[in-house]
Parts: structure tokens; C-alpha cells; sequence
């Protein structure tokens, strides 16, 4: 694991590297403070400038780009109770009314600490996790993936909103659907209508910028969010940033919640599908019940200790959401599943032997994490007044920006403008479904899961001479389909039951 | 019938009920590799199992909507909605990409962002032209003349050097 570490510490070190976990923590912390742009958007318009880069350089940028887009996301919550992303809604609670009395340099500060804090216990857990699931995965086949994905696909599936379960569901059977177009893993072509520019199927990129940053920028001017930010560069005008340090006490109070609140968020951000948003809410939720009743009491009107849990634990999630992704090769998460997305368009097959086949990759990700960390703290932190006053940029040119370097964004890979009105009409199909409340990021997972699943399946067939014993013979691929189908139908039928029983 | 289309799950899995059918029915007719067919796994065993399985779960689902009640409207929620700048842009978009290859990447991008600040409400004419040109010549320079990338200057420029 040393030499590992030096692997990871050479490569993150080089100049061009150190530059990209810069470029990555401003570009995803500018990205991640305009409301309704998230870490998914933040990426996927990351993506085509890391096509020119070393896989190595390509996954450090992205990696940067969502620490930055989860902070930034915090900072908006905190200065304008605007969330960038649904990870920081239970930022605001407490972040909000700190920075409206007057104190938001003190909210960014315990929320920057307790950011950096929160990924620091992540990185280390991650550190000591990973390369041992990875050798114990190692003794996988082909049917123990095949198993996996389909718990990858079932699992992101089930952890949805609530309510959303069969529709989560059906989006990551159209996520799968879609991966089927073009050639199937003989090679053959399928379902391509004779069209050349299916021939090689759907791009990823093209999907994954189709239904993020161009549906979320169209569904920005749809909610009326595009020229309403009036109230929101007045808001900026007003916000005080006073002093960024912590008094002793401050320091005292919410150590504990940090150190707790860590390993609560790395523990549900390595679930699949649990993610950010979650481990925030939780983190918030057990601080609330352990506080004093007195502490009880500033909950919601400017808490440190409420600010500081959601924030820790969401950033420990957003790390351990990298364990599933680097162990197993399945995504925990829509970021994840994106980044999932981006280094099988670079070649590199994340999974038990990215840490043998590919140490470079693997182990300079992870000190990279830690480097964003401390980019985001040293640097960030203090520049925040000035970054900040993105906000205060009028809406009707930062939307037509979004679109228009998206639309750039496909085009730059491909130079194919035939691909731009495939993204056009994928773009306006997903904002259909974002308005009907269909979740989009479960049929991103579908479609980046979709051809490792059939890949696997078809090898295990081979192995297993077209018998599908291997599902109940092979002990692990076993435990993973039971776990999978417990996993995905316990709220399948209490969907089910709540929805047919609340209407009578 | 107008009650039917006013439920988000219904529209949703009405939608994906059609795509379901259309893809199943394509999907019986692939080609079949009779080496595949031997391990019983060809090119569209898949494709038939996850299009049954769609078209199961969206049908499940338009059945469920109708036991549900009100919050699900599209009527309500649409009311609020800005429709007119986003079909606008729709609008925009689509001129941008059939444009593209013909005014080339300047003065399409141009053209674009500039219609686009303005039908979202930007009055300031100097300020906005600034903005659409001043990003695009950048990116430009940056693509061309930093990265060494080739942008399509357009047909109507060919046409001007010729």
C-alpha cells in the first residue's frame, strides 16, 4: 500500500496534475453555486476537456470538479439558502440563518473545515477500504459482475426518492435499452435503423450532456429561475462575510459531531445509491437527537453544530461513493456513474484490477482527493467573497452559456454536427421527463451498466455452456442476486401497497 | 380523456408503453448469429428481455396512476412554468445546429448566443454583443490557435474566400 501511495503522491505531484486538481475545485466550485447545476452537470461539462488529457490527469480534473461542485453547492445554501445540490439542502437549515446574522464567513469556514474534515476521514477509510475489497473481489468471474451490475442497476433503482421506485426503475430499464443500440458484444450491429451515426451506439457524452446539462439548464428557464436572480445578487450585495476564523469553542463544539458525522456519511455514501443527499440528511438528524437540549434549541436558526454535520457528511459520502466505483466497478451514485461513464471512454475498466492494471489511475485518484481537499480549503475558502459573486451574474447570459458549451462540448469530441441534433432531441425528451418527475440520473446508470452487463452475461453463458445455473451455483454470484432482489423489492411492494391503500 | 393526459406517471409510462412496444418489436427482428443461438444468449435475447420487462413495469405503472390522487396534475405544475423562452430556445438550438456547417462556428455561436441573451430579456444591446462575441472569438482562438483544432469555417465563408 506504500509503494501505492508514493504511485498516487508521484503522479498527483506532477505540475500538470497539481494544475488540473486546481482548474477542477474553481471550474466545479463556479459550476456547482449556480442553483439547479450540480456535480453531474458540473462533470459532464467537464468531460470533453478531459478528452485531450492522460486518463490519470483526466479522472484528478473530474475528481476536483466534484469536490468543487459539492462546495460550491454548500456556499450558495449557506449565502443565498439557494442549494446548488440536493446534498447541501441540509446546509442551508443552519448555514442560512448563521450567514443572515451576520456571520458567513463564519458558516463558509465551519462548513470548508467540516467539508475538509469530512473528506479527510473519507480519503483515509477509502485508503484502508479499498485495496482490500479489491483483492477479495478479485476472485470474481464473470457471473459475480454480471450479479453486480444488476445489483448496481437495482440498487440506485430502489435507494430513489420516495415514491419514485417503479419509475427510477423503468428510467434504468430505458438506461439499458438505449446501451443496446449500436453493436452488441459480438460485434454485430443491432438497432441502428440503418443509421450510420448509430452504428457505434449512443455516446456517452452525448447522453450524459444531453440529460443533464442541457435538460437542467432548459428546466432552469422553465421553473422561471432564469432571469429571477434579482433577489439573489441583491442578497449577495447584503451578505457579510466578516471573519473566516473560528473561535476555540466554536472549534470544541462541533469536533465530535465532525468525527461522527465522517464515518456515518462514508458509511452510506459506499451504499449504493445512497449518496450525498442522504448522508447529509442523516448526519443532521443524528447530531439533532445527540444534542443537548439546549444545543437542541439553535437548531435551525444558525447551529454550528447543524451546519457542520450535513457538510461533513456529505463530503465523507461524496468519498466513499469512490469505494463501489473503484472496488467493484459499479457506481454508487449518478456523479459516480458519469465518472463510471468517462474512464471506459478512456480506456480504463474500473474494477478490482484498476489497482493492478492500472496503479497510476487508481492510486493517484485517491491522494488526488485529499489534494482537492486542501485546494478547496487553503485556497477556495479565502477567494470565496470574489468567486461568489457568480451569482450576481444576470441569469439571461449564464443559461445561453450553459447550452451553448454544451452543445460545444459534444461537438469539440465528435466534430460530427449531426451528433448536436441527436443531443437536441435527447435534450428535449429528457426535459419532458423531468417535468413529468421521471428521476434521469438511474437511466444514465442503466446505460453505462448496460454493456458490462451483457458483456458478463454472455461470458458467464460461454463458461457455463448457455446454462444460467451460475446464478444459484456460483455461492457469491448467489448471495449478490438474493441480496439484489430483497433490495429491490421491499420498496417495490410497499410502493405499491402505500399507493393502492392511500387512495381508498 | 383530457383527465387521462393530466397525470405525470400516466404521460410517463403512456410515453414509455409506446417506446416499449416499438422497441420490442424491433428488437425480434435482429439478426441471429447461429453461434450465439447455440448458447442461447444471441444479440437479442437481451434487448426482448429488458423491452418485455419495460413494457411490464410502465403498464404496472399506468395501472397504479389511476388509483392515485391529485399532486401528480401536469396541469397545475404547468401553469407556473415559463414555457415561451424555453421553446424559444429550443428553437434557437435547433437553427444553431442546422446552421452550423453553413455560417460556420463564429458567426453561428455568435448568432446564437446573442438571439439567446435576448430573448431571455437582455436589453443592453452593447453589453450582450460584447458577451456573445467576446466569449465565442475567445474560445476561437483558444480552440485554433492553443489546441491546434480544426473549426468549420463554414460554407458562406468558403464561399467569401473563393
Amino acid at each position: 500500500m506504500i509503494d501505492g501511495i508514493l504511485i498516487g503522491l508521484q503522479t498527483a505531484f506532477t505540475p500538470i496534475n497539481l494544475l488540473m486538481v486546481l482548474v477542477g475545485c474553481f471550474a466545479g466550485t463556479f459550476i456547482g453555486m449556480l442553483p439547479g447545476l450540480g456535480p453531474v452537470s458540473a462533470i459532464a461539462l467537464m468531460i470533453p476537456v478531459t478528452y485531450g488529457l492522460d486518463p490519470a490527469s483526466g479522472l484528478i480534473l473530474i475528481s476536483g470538479v466534484y469536490y468543487g461542485a459539492v462546495f460550491g453547492g454548500s456556499t450558495s445554501a449557506i449565502l443565498i439558502n439557494a442549494p446548488g445540490v440536493s446534498g447541501a439542502v441540509a446546509t442551508a437549515f443552519d448555514g442560512y440563518p448563521m450567514a443572515q446574522s451576520g456571520n458567513a464567513g463564519k458558516a463558509l469556514a465551519i462548513a470548508a473545515y467540516s467539508s475538509f474534515a469530512g473528506g479527510t476521514i473519507g480519503a483515509i477509510l477509502l485508503l484502508l477500504c479499498v485495496p482490500f475489497l479489491a483483492s477479495v473481489s478479485l476472485s470474481f468471474q464473470s457471473s459475480e459482475y454480471f450479479a453486480l451490475m444488476v445489483f448496481g442497476c437495482t440498487a440506485v433503482a430502489a435507494f430513489s426518492g420516495k415514491g419514485q421506485v417503479l419509475k427510477a426503475v423503468l428510467m434504468t430499464l430505458v438506461g439499458l435499452i438505449l446501451a443496446t443500440v449500436g453493436e452488441d458484444p459480438s460485434g454485430a450491429q443491432r438497432l441502428t435503423f440503418g443509421n450510420p451515426e448509430l452504428s457505434d451506439g449512443i455516446s456517452f457524452l452525448l447522453l450524459s450532456m444531453a440529460t443533464f446539462a442541457l435538460a437542467e439548464a432548459l428546466s432552469m428557464i422553465l421553473k422561471g429561475r432564469s432571469k429571477s436572480n434579482d433577489s439573489e445578487s441583491e442578497e449577495m450585495a447584503n451578505v457579510n462575510f466578516k471573519s473566516l476564523k473560528l473561535s476555540r469553542d466554536e472549534i470544541k463544539e462541533i469536533a465530535m459531531p465532525v468525527g461522527r458525522s465522517s464515518v456515518l456519511g462514508f458509511l452510506v455514501g459506499v451504499l449504493p445509491g445512497a449518496g450525498a443527499t442522504i448522508a447529509s440528511f442523516l448526519g443532521y438528524g443524528m447530531e439533532r437527537n445527540l444534542a443537548s437540549q439546549e444545543q437542541k434549541k439553535r437548531f435551525g436558526k444558525g447551529s454550528p453544530i447543524g451546519l457542520a454535520a450535513p457538510e461533513t457528511a456529505n463530503n465523507a459520502a461524496s468519498t466513499g461513493s469512490f469505494v463501489p466505483l473503484l472496488t467493484l466497478g459499479i457506481p454508487g451514485s449518478a456523479t459516480t456513474a458519469i465518472m463510471l461513464g468517462a474512464l471506459l471512454s478512456y480506456g480504463v475498466q474500473p474494477g478490482p484490477r484498476l489497482f493492478i492494471d492500472n496503479p497510476t489511475v487508481f492510486w493517484s485518484v485517491i491522494v488526488s482527493m485529499y489534494l482537492g481537499n486542501i485546494v478547496l480549503l487553503i485556497l477556495n475558502l479565502p477567494l470565496i467573497p470574489y468567486i461568489a459573486k457568480i451569482l450576481q451574474v444576470p441569469r439571461q447570459f449564464l443559461t445561453p452559456i450553459i447550452l451553448f458549451l454544451s452543445l460545444m462540448g459534444v461537438y469539440l469530441v465528435s466534430f460530427n454536427s449531426a451528433e448536436l441534433s441527436i443531443m437536441l432531441v435527447i435534450g428535449v425528451i429528457a426535459l419532458v421527463f423531468r417535468i413529468l418527475e421521471y428521476p434521469l440520473a438511474p437511466m444514465l446508470l442503466g446505460f453505462i451498466l448496460g454493456g458490462m452487463l451483457e458483456d458478463n452475461l454472455r461470458r458467464a453463458l460461454l463458461i457455463w455452456d448457455g446454462s444460467y445455473d451460475f446464478l444459484w451455483q456460483r455461492p457469491i454470484t448467489a448471495t449478490i442476486m438474493m441480496v439484489t432482489v430483497i433490495v429491490l423489492l421491499t420498496p417495490v411492494f410497499s410502493e405499491i401497497f402505500k399507493r393502492a391503500s392511500g387512495k381508498r | 380523456m383530457t383527465n387521462f393526459f393530466d397525470n405525470k406517471d400516466r404521460v410517463g409510462a403512456s410515453l414509455i408503453l409506446a417506446f416499449s412496444l416499438f422497441y420490442l418489436r424491433s428488437s425480434l427482428s435482429i439478426p441471429v448469429d447461429s453461434f450465439d443461438a447455440e448458447i442461447g444468449f444471441t444479440s437479442k435475447t437481451l434487448p426482448i428481455f429488458l423491452g418485455s420487462c419495460a413494457l411490464v413495469i410502465s403498464l404496472l405503472l399506468l395501472f397504479i396512476s389511476f388509483f392515485q390522487s391529485e399532486g401528480q396534475s401536469i396541469s397545475k405544475g404547468a401553469r407556473d412554468y415559463d414555457w415561451k423562452p424555453v421553446l424559444g430556445l429550443i428553437l434557437l438550438m435547433a437553427a444553431y445546429v442546422m446552421l452550423f456547417s453553413y455560417l460556420g462556428f463564429v458567426l453561428a455561436s455568435a448568432l446564437f448566443l446573442q438571439s439567446a441573451f435576448v430573448l431571455l430579456g437582455e436589453r443592453r444591446l452593447l453589453v450582450s454583443i460584447s458577451v456573445s462575441l467576446g466569449l465565442v472569438l475567445f474560445l476561437w482562438l483558444l480552440l485554433t490557435h492553443v489546441f491546434g483544432l480544426y473549426l468549420d469555417g463554414g460554407t458562406l465563408y468558403r464561399v467569401f474566400v473563393s
